[in-house]
């Protein structure tokens, strides 16, 4: 084992060229070790609302693409442009557990892994993987962060309420990291004045004003009817995802009172201009029921 | 009418000069593939402005990239495309460093014999905050190295090689720097141990003139393995403000010895001024409408179109590419020039193209010129009715005579942008040897009639029935625009 392999950096291409000169260390591989026998314990599922161990709630947390599959071939891989070795596997993909929904359904298809740990993997085994996938081919490549054996069901139900927390601690963050959060209506938009528009680049956020009628306060102290907040109007792909505030539209909006991009020493302002600062229907009755338990 | 033998012998003679003239690409062969992988079948983003590079060292290895978005959900990484097989087949690979899943302007470079990649970045969603990245292994999971970050900077676009003699790599990317002062922000950031753990980076700057405020966009370098560097840039000639469309030079730098110590980049200088760089078309009008153009296949006007290339094979004779409104109006016009004397005195025109944009330019080591760009056809008609075509014309008399090929011809209107730019502020084309190495962003819609030498898709596609599939072959998935990766293997 190489500490280029332990450290989630696999080697995995038949033109790789960086050379494998990493020395053993007796401590790192003791130390590793235990973190694999860690992750391959029986996990301790958790039903729906219950307790989750922080471990299986964190490795949740990291992994963007969990699933119950059946080793097939050790020590292989379906993928071209991978070098199959004795820390490769081809994994078919029997429940997926979390995905996004960007990537396609893989179920009943098998994809290559990489494996924490060489040789650790038997035809036949059936385990939880909790992975992040690293290539897109002519099948997926993944990356093995951690993984579970035990009963199925179970597993999966701790899954499924570690990601349930792990989404609300998402929420719960940026609840923390905004000034103030209203839901409401947007009544009004409008170019902000000129003068924030230099300098002069394809990717300038070309600020526009929103009004938004206020019907709850979710964070922060507001006593007005409405709130005028800062967002960028620009489409260029920079500010693709930026939420852009439409009349008529409600939502659950995020602001602070910082500068943005351009809007250095306009620390009054309001400003909603990441991808996250407008939650969706899901994240906003979280949100509520943080606030309101 | 029949000939006469000996006048069909002249006319057989005249017919077979004039392919010599226009150069021997009857029997190139072309290699156009769309680079979504097949586990990507499902992919519906704009996969627009791409970038290419090719490995000097091995030209199986591959690396492109575009405004793709990691599809994983995972934020803290972006994908680039990778071949190992000369871009017959591609796969993305999550490596580079990201705060969104995407990134905004990459541009990649191989180096040379190490292998080393490295790669120009806008953090995504850290605004203008410039990422130099290197890998040594680009196929690899180890997400790539982070060499140099600073803020307030645009459209970093790297070049890269080997030093001679040396294991050190050259390192070179061109930006838009709007920390500069005096706002005469035309920069180029290099260091010469680009290998080294942690490399020393000098931001060069490039213009001594005065400005309205900064320089345009895009600044683009051709390195020539003698050790000369050029740079091209759109200076924004002052007074201020800057108004659309922006009084501009076009300006060429030039430097002889790699960059290696200052004063860097001054080995030009222009006649009328006895500044440096040198003026290769003055005040001109460059237009800059950042907004979706409906009258120019939904495309926008951001003042990011300027190219430059070095003949491999003389170190002396460089070609330029750029884009402007003559006479301060529409079309929106290609120019290429040619100087065969270091940048010191430029050609006029060797070509223009009118309602087109995306200019790039290589040579190969034969010193035949090659000119990428997209044309968007016809002019003046609605949306609905417009095409983006591709073409690439070579010239192997000196950019005299050019021939033409398309390697696409897809609708301007379909599909609706999701965002701007809608195909990209720039393309590429490389040369490598004798061959030409290309990228250039298209709609996918599956038709043999769009794409006249051929295509190849590795996601699924039914080109009978014009329909894309997810991965289940079943599912019908919308078009969008992908990058697509082409090889023209010279005779």
């Amino acid at each position: 084992m190489t500490v280029d392999n332990v450290s989630g950096a696999p080697r995995i291409a038949r033109d790789a060229t960086n050379p494998r000169s990493a020395p053993r260390r007796a401590t790192l591989l003791l130390v590793l070790a235990a973190l694999a026998w860690a992750t391959v314990q029986p996990g301790a599922a958790a039903q729906e609302g219950g307790r989750v161990p922080k471990a299986l709630r964190d490795l949740t947390g990291q992994a963007d693409y969990i699933f119950r599959g059946t080793v097939v071939r050790p020590g292989s891989a379906n993928l071209a442009i991978v070098e199959a070795d004795d820390r490769t596997a081809v994994v078919r993909i029997d429940e997926v557990l979390k995905v996004a929904d960007t990537l396609d359904d893989f179920t009943g298809r098998e994809v290559t892994i990489f494996l924490r740990t060489a040789r650790s993997v038997r035809s036949g085994d059936q385990r939880i993987f909790f992975t992040s996938v690293n290539l897109l081919a002519e099948s997926l490549g993944v990356v093995e962060l951690g993984r579970r054996r035990g009963n199925p069901a179970s597993i999966g139900a701790g899954v499924r309420e570690a990601q349930r927390q792990v989404t609300e601690q998402a929420v719960r963050t940026k609840l923390g990291n905004a000034d103030l959060v209203v839901s409401g209506r947007v009544v009004a938009t409008r170019p902000a004045s000129a003068g924030a528009n230099v300098p002069r680049t394809e990717h300038d956020p070309q600020w526009w004003d929103a009004t938004l009628e206020v019907a709850s306060v979710v964070k922060g102290q507001f006593l007005e009817r409405t709130v005028t907040f800062r967002f960028p109007g620009s489409l260029d792909v920079m500010w693709a995802r930026s939420p852009k505030a439409v009349v008529g539209a409600e939502g659950t909006w995020l602001l602070r009172r910082q500068g943005g991009e351009g809007l250095a020493g306009a620390s009054a302002l309001l400003v909603a201009q990441d991808a996250g600062d407008l939650l969706s229907s899901s994240e906003a009755a979280i949100a509520e029921r943080l606030v309101n338990p | 009418m029949k000939l006469e033998p000996t006048r069909t012998r002249w006319v057989v003679f005249a017919a077979f000069g004039l392919m010599i003239a226009m150069g021997p690409t009857a029997s190139a062969q072309i290699t156009v593939v769309n680079m979504i992988p097949n586990a990507q079948s499902n992919e519906t983003g704009q996969d627009s402005e791409p970038n290419l590079s090719v490995n000097p060292n091995n030209t199986q290895q591959i690396a492109g990239s575009a405004f793709t978005v990691n599809p994983t959900g995972a934020t803290t990484t972006a994908p680039i495309f990778v071949s190992t097989n000369g871009g017959t087949s591609w796969a993305m690979n999550n490596i580079v460093p990201s705060g969104n899943g995407s990134t905004g302007d990459i541009t990649l470079r191989f180096a040379g014999p190490l292998n080393r990649l490295y790669a120009g970045t806008l953090r995504g969603g850290s605004g203008l905050t410039l990422n130099i990245l290197r890998t040594t292994n680009f196929t690899s999971a180890t997400t790539m190295t982070l060499l140099r970050s600073r803020a307030n900077v645009d459209q970093p676009y790297v070049q890269a090689l080997t030093l001679p003699l040396t294991t050190n790599d050259g390192v070179y990317v061109g930006n838009n720097d709007f920390g500069a002062a005096g706002g005469q922000t035309a920069t180029i950031d290099r260091t010469t141990n680009g290998n080294a753990s942690v490399p020393s980076f000098v931001s060069a700057r490039l213009d001594p003139r005065a400005t309205c405020g900064q320089d345009g966009p895009p600044i683009r370098t051709a390195i020539h393995g003698s050790g000369k560097i050029y740079a091209i840039y759109y200076r924004y000639r002052s007074p201020s403000p800057c108004v659309s469309p922006l009084a501009t030079d076009v300006v060429v730098v030039r430097d002889d010895g790699f960059a290696l110590s200052a004063p860097y980049f001054s080995a030009l200088t222009d006649p009328s001024d006895g500044l440096v760089g040198r003026i290769v078309a003055s005040n001109i009008r460059v237009p800059f409408i950042n907004s979706s153009q409906s009258t120019f296949g939904q495309e926008r006007f951001v003042s990011s179109n300027v190219s430059i290339a070095v003949d491999p094979t003389n170190s002396s004779r460089v070609y330029v590419a750029w884009a402007d409104y003559p006479g301060g109006a529409p079309p929106y016009t290609l120019h290429v020039r040619r100087s065969d004397n270091q940048g010191a005195t430029w050609s006029a025109d060797l070509i223009t193209i009118s309602n087109a944009t995306n200019p790039a330019l290589a040579v190969n080591n034969a010193g035949k010129v090659a000119f990428l760009y997209q044309l968007n056809t016809p002019q003046g008609v609605p949306l609905a009715n417009q095409r983006w075509e591709t073409h690439i014309r070579r010239s192997v008399n000196l950019g005299v005579v050019w021939d033409d090929t398309i390697l696409a011809n897809t609708s301007a209107a379909t599909p609706t942008a999701t965002f701007i730019p809608y195909l990209g502020d720039y393309v590429h084309v490389q040369a490598i040897g004798k061959d030409f190495y290309g990228i250039f962003s298209a709609s996918n819609f599956p038709t043999l009639a769009n794409f006249p030498q051929g295509v190849t898709y590795q996601r699924n596609a039914n080109f009978a029935t014009n329909q894309l599939f997810r991965i289940d072959g079943v599912t019908p998935v919308a078009v969008s625009i992908d990058p697509f990766f082409f090889r023209i293997v010279e005779p």
